[in-house]
């Protein structure tokens, strides 16, 4: 079995961060409401938004349905050697501090099965 | 354009403006798509809730009795669509943890997967009730318009595999709905359509010129041969047969006041 080098996977991971990471605060939320066990944390991670695209109300199952709404959404990556203890359910909400009119995301769900990352995939809010 | 299709959307948008829990974001036959901004707003609104109202296929079958209706209309969808998105819910003040805040899609119930669904039966019920109102002037012109409620069919879609958590409502109503007036003489002031126009003449400028394009449109007819013709979609060859039409071609004078009948064999009568 190959002996990882983790110090270097962990260099590697952090001077990507270093360039492309950016400032995002986790606001989490429980049932609707501020959870009080989890207060915010903000977090430095890289954030890619996705080309918005068009789809009807029903997500484009139904053909009958009219309105078309637009959205993006985004997938955030966080190195995982220096958020061991960040627990992401689905529903959270993440704000990018950095951009105009600072967007909010949601976790729509969350891949741990990478040990170097978290990659969360989020939704428009 | 069918103006009775024109008329009875543009009374149900009427009718559900600031009405329900959008308010006046009553959006009429929307074509683009809706985008939010980074701060949950649609942008061209400056509002996030809406419910969108279209009219869609209508079946008219006028029947085969020799006439043609052009201006029947039959059957009507009248579509009104209702979502909700996490972009569009609000923060607020939790009520009953003070300091801690709370998202809601209805002020005052946190917002869950739930409450999306509540949102959405509520607005559901919202939309009845406007069309319903006895108090509201442009939901009984709506009504004055549309014959019987042949269907209500509700459809449901939900899904967050759009980059965005949504839950969405469609209701569609199938009503019967008047034939178009054909002429001018038809719209009497207290005729659905005659409360409609008027409810245009005293509206915005906008209103007031769409009230002077549909006035154009069902000019008064000339005489009655006409009308009768333009109503019932007759050719001129049976319009004459049916003894309505003008006997000469071209000639307007068609009336007579004598009549003198020649029977072979028996001489002239002359019939006054």
């Amino acid at each position: 079995m190959p002996i990882i080098n983790t110090a270097l996977r962990s260099r590697l991971t952090s001077a990507v961060d270093n360039v492309f990471s950016e400032r995002l605060a986790v606001r989490f939320w429980k049932d609707g409401r501020e959870d009080p066990d989890r207060p915010t944390i903000e977090i430095h991670a890289p954030l890619r938004t996705h080309d918005e695209q068009t789809g009807n109300l029903s997500g484009g199952k139904g053909r009958d349905w009219k309105t078309d709404i637009r959205a993006g959404g985004a997938r955030m990556k966080i190195d995982r050697a220096v958020y061991p203890a960040l627990l992401l359910l689905g529903g959270e909400e993440v704000v990018a501090l950095d951009r105009d009119g600072a967007p909010a995301f949601e976790v729509l769900s969350v891949d741990t099965r990478s040990h170097l990352r978290l990659i969360v995939e989020l939704g428009d809010k | 354009m069918s103006l009775c299709m024109m008329a009875a959307r543009l009374m149900a948008v009427r009718a559900l403006q600031g009405r329900t829990l959008v308010d006046e974001n009553v959006l009429d036959s929307e074509i683009g798509a809706l985008s939010l901004d980074e701060r949950g707003q649609l942008a061209v609104s400056k509002s996030s809730r809406f419910i969108a109202v279209y009219t869609d296929e209508a079946d008219a079958s006028p029947g085969q009795d020799g006439n043609r209706r052009f201006l029947e209309n039959g059957k009507v969808v009248f579509r009104f669509e209702i979502g909700i998105t996490s972009a569009m819910v609000i923060e607020e003040d939790d009520p009953d943890h003070p300091g801690r805040k709370m998202q809601s899609a209805v002020s005052g119930i946190p917002f869950t997967d739930g409450s999306s669904e509540i949102y959405l039966d509520l607005v559901d019920r919202q939309v009845m009730s406007a069309l319903m109102d006895p108090a509201n002037e442009a939901a009984d012109i709506f009504r004055g318009l549309t014959g019987s409620l042949l269907k209500i069919d509700r459809q449901r879609a939900a899904g967050n595999d759009s980059h965005q958590r949504i839950a969405a409502r469609q209701i569609a109503l199938t009503f019967e709905l008047l034939s178009d007036p054909a002429s001018e003489e038809q719209i009497q002031p207290k005729t659905p359509f005659g409360r409609f126009l008027a409810m245009l003449e005293a509206g915005s400028s906008d209103d007031q010129r769409l009230a002077g394009l549909i006035r154009a449109e069902v000019h008064p007819g000339t005489n009655d041969w006409t009308s009768t013709q333009e109503r019932l979609g007759l050719a001129r060859s049976e319009l004459s047969a049916l003894g309505i039409g003008p006997i000469i071609e071209g000639a307007g004078e068609m009336s007579a006041d004598t009549f003198a009948i020649a029977v072979e064999g028996h001489g002239l009568e002359v019939v006054d």
